[in-house]
């Protein structure tokens, strides 16, 4: 079926070619003016020490905005996480045998295991696993940051240019 | 009324029918395959005009009809003018070589083109020609004019070294003059491209819009009952 569309425009083409082939010796001679028109233009930029051919206003401001998209996207990016925090859990381990300096408080051994054996509980002290199968309790957690959530800002409608680009859709 | 008709060609008659059916078949495929090439040519020239103007649009450089436009219009004639300094610049060459050549014979009065045209084959079609008598050259069939034969050879290609620069021009002459039809095939392409994007891209529709459903905005005062 798309065959058949495209066949019939080519036969629209065919019957239209002599028509065609005049528009095109009319833009031929248009073209002639033209090229001599830009050619006398890049003489006079190529003698003025300018480029031949500047870069539109248009196609400068168009390269301007899209830089500073990248930027805006680029910065966004490259926004260092920040560092992990630590949080460090105190594991106090407390022996029953009684303190010799201190015979009515508990014995305290600060950050250090208090036995070689990790499978058998010292006697007196809960073991460090409540559970098969939970995971051995860390002497520091890490925290995963939160990352800031990026605020976009939309930019304010001007009322004023809306109503002149609807003035140039007429 | 047209059985009988069928019914009195000859055997010869009816051969020649379908001959000539199934030649107009060809030509007509032929026809619309052509076409068909030169709108696929076409719309592979106009594609560069998006390219052109894809970044103004899109960083909204550009925001109507009017300036879009305006902007396609001057950068469709730079790329015509940049497009053409080839074949501007084979014509010129063609130009000085004959200047030079013209100069060194002094030959200014020579066509050079027919020159150029001894290098092919030249044949006979002028169907009253001697060469005709006993085999024509035209047949009749059903009031058409078909070619009963290949035509005779006239003249044969010849080459003559003193026509050396003309067929040199001559050849330049012609690559310079179909690549710049080219050129302005798709200015032509690009130029209705870019009237056609001018409307679409700034067109808006209200085609799938209801007013009751949306909540984005609201009106401060509700319509009243008997709005038309």
């Amino acid at each position: 079926m798309e065959f058949l569309k495209k066949f019939g425009i080519g036969i629209l083409y065919a019957v239209f070619f002599p028509a065609l082939l005049v528009i095109v010796a009319l833009v031929a001679v248009y073209g002639v003016l033209v090229f001599l028109v830009e050619f006398v233009i890049m003489l006079i930029n190529f003698f003025s020490g300018r480029k031949c051919f500047p870069v539109f206003p248009e196609d400068e401001e168009a390269t301007k905005r899209k830089q500073e998209a990248l930027n805006i996207q680029a910065g966004k990016e490259e926004q260092p996480a920040p560092a992990p925090q630590n949080i460090y859990v105190q594991q106090v381990y407390y022996n029953t045998t009684p303190n010799p300096m201190n015979p009515g408080m508990p014995n305290q051994a600060l950050g250090q295991q208090p036995f070689q054996n990790p499978s058998v509980p010292f006697q007196g002290q809960q073991p460090p696993f409540q559970s098969v199968g939970q995971a051995p309790q860390q002497p520091y957690a890490q925290v995963p940051p939160v990352p800031e959530q990026p605020t976009t800002q939309i930019p304010p409608i001007d009322l004023d240019s809306l109503e002149k680009k609807e003035d140039d859709h007429e | 009324m047209n059985s009988i008709i069928l019914l009195a060609l000859t055997e010869n008659d009816r051969r020649l029918l379908v001959i000539l059916i199934v030649l107009l078949l060809v030509l007509f495929l032929l026809i619309g395959l052509l076409g068909m090439v030169v709108h696929a040519i076409m719309h592979h020239q106009a594609e560069k005009m998006d390219t052109i103007m894809s970044d103004v649009a899109r960083t909204h450089v550009v925001d109507s009809p009017r300036q879009f436009k305006k902007l396609a219009f001057k950068k469709n004639n730079r790329l015509l003018y940049r497009q053409s300094l080839i074949p501007f610049a084979l014509s010129a060459l063609a130009l000085l070589i004959w200047i030079f050549a013209s100069l060194a014979m002094n030959s200014w009065g020579e066509n050079i083109f027919a020159s150029f045209h001894e290098l092919f084959f030249h044949f006979e079609w002028d169907a009253a020609a001697e060469v005709y008598k006993e085999d024509p050259l035209i047949v009749q069939v059903f009031g058409i004019s078909l070619l009963a034969r290949f035509p005779a050879v006239k003249e044969a290609p010849q080459f003559h070294l003193e026509h050396l620069p003309a067929y040199i021009e001559v050849a330049l002459f012609y690559v310079s003059w179909a690549w710049y039809a080219l050129n302005c095939q798709a200015w032509i392409a690009r130029f209705v491209l870019a009237t056609s994007r001018a409307k679409s891209i700034y067109s808006k529709s209200l085609k799938d819009f209801k007013a009751e459903e949306d909540v984005k905005y609201t009106p401060k005062n509700p319509a009243p009952p008997s709005e038309d």
